[in-house]
């Protein structure tokens, strides 16, 4: 059931010319689904903006309809529902999921599919995976009534012979119409017994039809299709900026869209790119999975950064601009270098380990100022940096590290100086938003700050690793070890000096924890070990005068 | 650090745990305090001090909506200048307070006012309670193997302080069937007694069928104990019932305890009844001590003054140290212990030693009141207290080494 074919859809077909058609895997094993199996998808074909829309729905009238049987094996288990609950799989998620009649002669099973005549493409039989053999000389026949009250025998298939196939699909003639379908067991009666009724899932087809403008599962017993990006695939989506009203390719599926492999960004023309505007590129029935890396190399160098928190849940990505970052295709790993950033960060907010499955990392063993600094910034998204001797960083207002991804920020030889005050729950945060991880190491030589947060919202995991060097908090605003998040200090080694207010586990949320094992940690006003939650402090080795 | 506040109590989920197992902390404001509590909220503080050292003007409530906890053990040192004034467990280690105005409960480790070698007075306004303490509570153990290779059922069961948990170990090592703890984690120790107590009451599998048990002490790591220093008599259905005294005997000290099954020849071997299974194991001893230093001339010494409240020395000892044992003029008084305003003293300390020694003739203890009445330089010779330190000595300074 599972073929490749070429998508070909109607007027964007003369566009294709020259460019490589995407080669889409359809399984109509159950419903029909599709999955991007190749190196690029594309709708519209690469470079060329399209829409392509998968709709082809199949009906299935047996599902979730009243079912009965003559005997089941055992009470309570292998009902006869289980053959029309839409799960084919006869052992799904390692529970047993068939109907499975006793080990009686000429079992059979029924199902009242229709209300008023109806009438079948086909009868699918779903078999019990690895008894496959049991499921031979059984018949199937159509009724205007209940078979066993009154019902008259429309048609009357032939005595199927065994094919050993776990799906086995049989046409019915297109005059034929009723209103309740039964399977009987045919074998020979001195067969019966090794050879029971099991029905994993009985589909009848009424049709299939191409439906526009509508989503998910339909009344009926309409099943929408389905489209997976698989992971070592790329689906590609041309944006044309050239105008102030912009157009895109649009991936649009009925049913659920299954994200995964490579997200690529082709912009024909970014000349008009809004800011803050949200854009649908992928409109589905729902959406599941996520893509493991986002290529956004067309951007690379204009201060414009792609949002894609909507992305996984919603298909819809958003730009933000006037965004100085790092770019994905950097020339070196020395952070101070212009060229590898968007332009020229120096005393600007900056961004740094942007997309999902593009770590960012480097080292700086020279001067730098900058205003702000995001490391780690959408969820996946991972930075790296290492501040060495010689380098010196001065942020003078933001300093976030792991704002919804990683962000790891070593002082090893260097110098990192916060130089805000009055901005402890918004203005340095190790571990900002829900899924970040955020570090930071002090290995070597000295981070002046003013009080920080470790570990800030709900969600959010933040840690500092002191073993050696010094971390001096100046007094102003506080430390705060998990306000709603996961905050850890771990000191090993080295000096710790706080000037200011210590909080740990500071809201119901959060939770904090802080381990001395070496070096030494002074704390000149308040330390509270469980503010409105749970906290721990360690102290094994450490002097704390 | 000027104050350390655990479980601060703006939120009902507050829930601090200091666990300190070395290193120093000093909470330096002469205001500062270590708090447990700020807010009305309530919470739970929990301070474990088993190692290293703590410095504080006070240990307190910040606010008495809050749960407190401050357990002193190991090798802990606390030392309060001012008021402990939470409950407190002085299970090891050493305590030094100007003032107990909450509950000391007292099992091992010492109490000193005014620190060792250095003169203060503590003032009790609340509760001294010396008790028998269980050096195995809560401490490693291992088993020759667990139950069917299982989670279930391991060696720490026995000393979880749970008599509704039991260890119990598997057929598979046949008549190679022991239990064992590390009762201490800082060096050998002795102890007075143990007690055992088999799964359920009636005993079974511990004595059943003439079989019996004994004891074997060791010093080392659970997983490396060395060489067995010494091993006690056997116990059988006679001389062991459920939670009985049992005295070892043994001379010598050491940091792990062991119990093997022993089985008799005729004993049906197989199955279940070959295994050990243990309720819980106590190793017990009395180890409370209150420490205080003394001049000879009575100038200076360190001072209880039971201010109302209570103090019921039974299971301490009272361990004194004078500055020069020559030169004591007769008729000498040090008021050790001193009660007013209805302050109570009550029992007997275990024992009284002067600079390791049982007190000799012209020295008396009684009343909380230190006399010396004989001649000065009534002193025994140099021959005659080495043999004292051998004789008598030993009751004295064997049970503290640690």
């Amino acid at each position: 059931m599972k073929k490749l074919h070429k998508v070909l859809f109607g007027s964007a077909l003369l566009t294709l010319a020259g460019t490589a058609c995407a080669e889409i895997a359809e399984d109509t094993t159950y419903g029909y689904k599709y999955t991007n199996t190749a190196d690029i998808y594309s709708p519209g074909g690469a470079g060329t903006v399209g829409n392509q829309r998968y709709d082809m729905y199949i009906q299935n009238l047996a599902l979730g309809k009243p079912a009965s049987a003559s005997s089941r094996y055992n009470p309570g288990m292998f009902g006869p529902e289980q053959a029309v609950d839409g799960i084919y799989d006869s052992a799904y998620s390692g529970v047993q999921n068939f109907f499975h009649a006793a080990d009686e002669n000429k079992a059979w099973w029924k199902i009242n599919y229709a209300e008023t005549a109806a009438g079948i493409d086909s009868v699918v039989i779903f078999d019990r995976a690895g008894y496959t053999y049991r499921l031979d000389d059984y018949q199937i026949t159509v009724w205007d009534g209940d078979p066993d009250g009154g019902g008259n025998l429309v048609w009357s298939s032939d005595i199927f012979d065994t094919s050993n196939t776990p799906r086995k699909e049989y046409a019915v003639p297109e005059n034929v119409a009723g209103t309740w379908l039964k399977i009987t067991n045919q074998v020979p009666e001195e067969n019966a017994s090794t050879n029971a009724l099991t029905l994993s899932e009985v589909m009848i087809i009424g049709g299939k039809e191409s439906k526009t403008g509508v989503y998910g599962n339909l009344d009926g017993g309409w099943i929408a299709p389905t489209f997976t990006s698989a992971a070592d695939s790329t689906l590609q989506i041309d944006m044309n900026f050239s105008a102030a009203d912009p157009v895109y390719d649009v991936l649009d599926v009925a049913g659920q869209f299954t994200a995964g492999g490579t997200l690529a960004l082709n912009l024909l023309d970014s000349a008009n790119i809004a800011n803050g505007v949200d854009y649908q590129i992928i409109k589905a029935g729902s959406y599941a999975g996520s893509f493991t890396k986002v290529n956004i190399s067309a951007l690379d160098s204009a201060n414009v950064v792609v949002l894609m928190n909507k992305l996984n849940s919603e298909g819809k990505i958003s730009f933000e601009t006037g965004r100085i970052h790092w770019k994905e295709t950097a020339a070196d790993t020395n952070f101070a270098n212009n060229a590898n950033w968007s332009s020229a960060p120096a005393n600007q907010s900056v961004l740094y380990g942007v997309y999902t499955g593009s770590p960012s990392t480097s080292r700086l063993a020279s001067e730098m100022a900058l205003d702000q600094l995001h490391m780690g910034y959408s969820a996946g998204a991972s930075g790296t940096l290492e501040i060495g001797a010689g380098g010196k960083l001065t942020v003078a207002s933001q300093l976030n590290i792991g704002v919804g991804g990683a962000g790891v920020l070593t002082v090893n030889g260097g110098e990192l100086d916060f130089t805000r005050n009055g901005a402890d729950v918004e203005g340095f945060l190790v571990g900002q938003n829900s899924g970040s991880n955020g570090t930071l190491n002090v290995i070597d030589g000295t981070v002046n700050t003013y009080g920080f947060t470790v570990g800030t919202n709900s969600g959010a995991a933040g840690t500092v690793n002191v073993s050696g060097g010094s971390l001096n908090i100046r007094s102003g605003n506080n430390l705060r070890v998990g306000i709603h998040g996961v905050g850890t200090i771990n000191v090993t080694g080295g000096t710790v000096t706080a000037d200011c207010e210590v909080y740990m586990a500071d809201q119901p949320s959060g939770s904090g924890t802080l381990s001395i094992s070496g070096g030494m940690m002074t704390v000149n006003n308040g330390l509270s070990v469980g503010t409105r939650n749970a906290a721990v402090l360690n102290i094994s080795a450490a002097h704390w005068p | 650090m000027n104050r350390l506040i655990v479980a601060y109590g703006a939120h009902g989920n507050s829930r601090g745990m200091v666990n300190q197992t070395g290193g120093t902390i000093s909470v330096k404001d002469e205001n500062g305090a270590v708090y447990f509590g700020s807010m009305e909220y309530g919470g739970t503080g929990v301070y474990n001090l088993s190692g290293g050292k703590l410095t504080a003007p006070s240990v307190k409530y910040g606010h008495t909506n809050t749960t407190a906890a401050f357990n002193i053990s190991g090798t802990g040192e606390a030392v309060i200048s001012g008021a402990v004034a939470v409950p407190t467990r002085l299970a090891g280690g050493t305590l030094t307070a100007g003032s107990i105005t909450d509950t000391l409960t007292h099992s091992n480790g010492v109490f000193a006012p005014g620190g060792v070698g250095t003169y203060g007075t503590t003032a009790v306004t609340g509760t001294y309670i010396s008790e028998t303490g269980n050096l195995a509570l809560g401490k490693p153990a291992s088993q020759v193997n667990n139950y069917q290779n299982g989670v279930l059922y391991h060696a720490g069961d026995a000393v979880d302080g749970n008599m509704n948990t039991f260890s119990h170990t598997d057929p598979a090592s046949g008549t190679n069937q022991w239990w064992q703890v590390m009762f201490s984690e800082h060096g050998n120790q002795s102890f007075d007694f143990v007690k055992v107590f088999n799964r359920g009451d009636d005993g079974w599998r511990l004595t059943e069928q003439g079989s019996g048990f004994h004891f074997e002490l060791y010093s080392g790591t659970l997983e490396d104990p060395g060489e067995m220093i010494e091993r006690s008599e056997r116990f059988d259905s006679t001389s062991w019932s459920q939670g009985k005294e049992l005295a070892l005997n043994f001379e010598k000290e050491g940091n792990i305890l062991r119990l093997v099954r022993d089985f008799p020849e005729n004993f049906p071997l197989s199955g279940d009844n070959l295994t050990l299974n243990l309720s819980e194991v106590q190793i017990l001893s009395n180890a409370a001590e209150i420490q205080m230093d003394l001049k000879s001339d009575a100038s200076e010494f360190d001072k209880i003054l039971i201010d109302g409240g209570s103090m019921d020395v039974s299971y301490a000892f009272l361990d004194l140290t004078i500055d020069d044992l020559v030169n004591v003029a007769p008729g000498t008084e040090w008021e050790l212990f001193s009660t007013v305003n209805n302050g109570t003293l009550t029992g007997d300390f275990l024992a009284v030693s002067l600079n390791g020694m049982e007190l000799t003739e012209g020295w008396e203890f009684a009343d909380g009141i230190l006399a010396f009445n004989g001649t000065r330089n009534q002193v025994p010779e140099p021959g005659t207290m080495v043999l004292l330190a051998l004789g008598l000595g030993g009751l004295f300074l064997v049970r503290r080494k640690r």
